[in-house]
């Protein structure tokens, strides 16, 4: 029973050889007669050869050529920029405000544009009702502002 | 090519530069990321970010430990990022699984170990010795994952770790021990279900 503790306690020790000679010599023997601790041995043998399989594992094939890809990928996609973030900071906001005003100001245009079409018309009915009212044309008076 | 060397060519963009490196390091990154993350597919996108960490940092460098050993701290540091944001999806997963299909959550934690009697596959055992380092605290893995796996030397572990070797010495004994109580606990739990 003391050796069954006493393997449990150094049972890494006595898969990976580490053992002091003289204990090794008496857990073997117990092993040897013990089935528990024998399967407990075999079992925990079993997990650490998985370590030692591990440690031998080897990249898949090409992976060097997919990492060399992905690493120029990389340096392509981060070339130098034309701005730093700083430059790029203070001129996105300028840039969308200057668009902004350029609508603005397209839009104003064409709307006085039409205004003045509309102002044209006016004068001819103007020029119309003046005649029809017996009011000269080169007079500077109001066309609502009737004199008795 | 010396560590200066490869660090200035590095910090130039040197396409040559960057090639040796990579053709240099990339089994050393790809097979720690792997000891730690158990899939090789995560290894290899690992060692990408490993890769472009260094393009990026290579600046910071000051030679205070080889390049190796720094490419190492890198992946280390990587790997364990992995782990820690996997775990957030693999709680999701066990949560899916324990309603699609009635499994007590943590069920598959352990899987059953593999004998010669029950003639599982060693995927189970991979799979019980994967979960058991997982469960090793972050240091103690650390050590034990680039002794017993990456097989370094404790100098090696203790540059990469930035400590001392009797403080490895001491991260791996007790590794080890955790380790082995682990795994006998699960043991006895499987001995006790049959």
């Amino acid at each position: 029973m003391n050796d069954c503790i006493t393997l449990r306690e150094n049972l890494f020790a006595y898969s990976e050889n580490e053992l002091a000679p003289s204990l090794k010599a008496q857990l073997d023997r117990h092993v040897a007669v013990c089935s528990s601790c024998s399967a407990l041995a075999q079992q925990f043998n079993n997990v650490l050869a998985v370590v030692k399989e591990q440690s031998e594992a080897k990249p898949l094939p090409f992976a060097e050529t997919r990492l060399q890809q992905r690493i120029d990928n990389y340096l392509e996609s981060t070339g130098k920029p034309l701005f730093s973030f700083s430059v790029r900071a203070l001129l996105q906001p300028a840039v969308i405000s200057l668009g902004m005003m350029l609508a603005l100001a397209i839009g104003i245009l064409i709307g006085s544009e039409k205004a003045g079409k509309h102002t044209g018309l006016t004068n001819a009915t103007d020029l119309e009702m003046r005649h029809d009212l017996n009011i000269p044309e080169n007079s500077n008076d109001d066309l609502i502002s009737f004199t008795e | 090519m010396t560590d200066q060397e490869l660090i200035i060519g590095i910090i130039n963009r040197e396409k040559p530069v960057i090639q040796y490196l990579v053709s240099t390091y990339h089994r050393q990154i790809i097979k720690t990321a792997y000891h730690f993350v158990q899939d090789m597919d995560d290894a290899e996108d690992l060692a990408q970010d490993v890769c472009i960490e260094i393009l990026e940092s290579a600046k910071y460098f000051r030679g205070s430990a080889s390049l190796s050993t720094w490419i190492y701290r890198v992946t280390v540091n990587k790997s364990l990022n992995f782990i820690r944001k996997n775990k957030r999806k693999q709680l999701v997963k066990q949560f899916e699984t324990f309603f699609s299909s009635q499994k007590q959550p943590g069920e598959d934690l352990y899987p059953e170990p593999a004998t010669e009697n029950n003639g599982l596959h060693h995927e189970e055992n991979r799979r019980l010795l994967e979960k058991a380092v997982n469960l090793l605290p972050a240091n103690q893995r650390i050590a034990f994952v680039l002794s017993k796996y990456d097989e370094l030397s404790y100098k090696e572990i203790a540059d990469i770790m930035n400590t001392s070797v009797a403080s490895v010495e001491s991260l791996l004994s007790r590794a080890k021990q955790n380790l082995q109580k682990n795994l006998i606990s699960h043991f006895s739990e499987y001995a006790n279900k049959k």
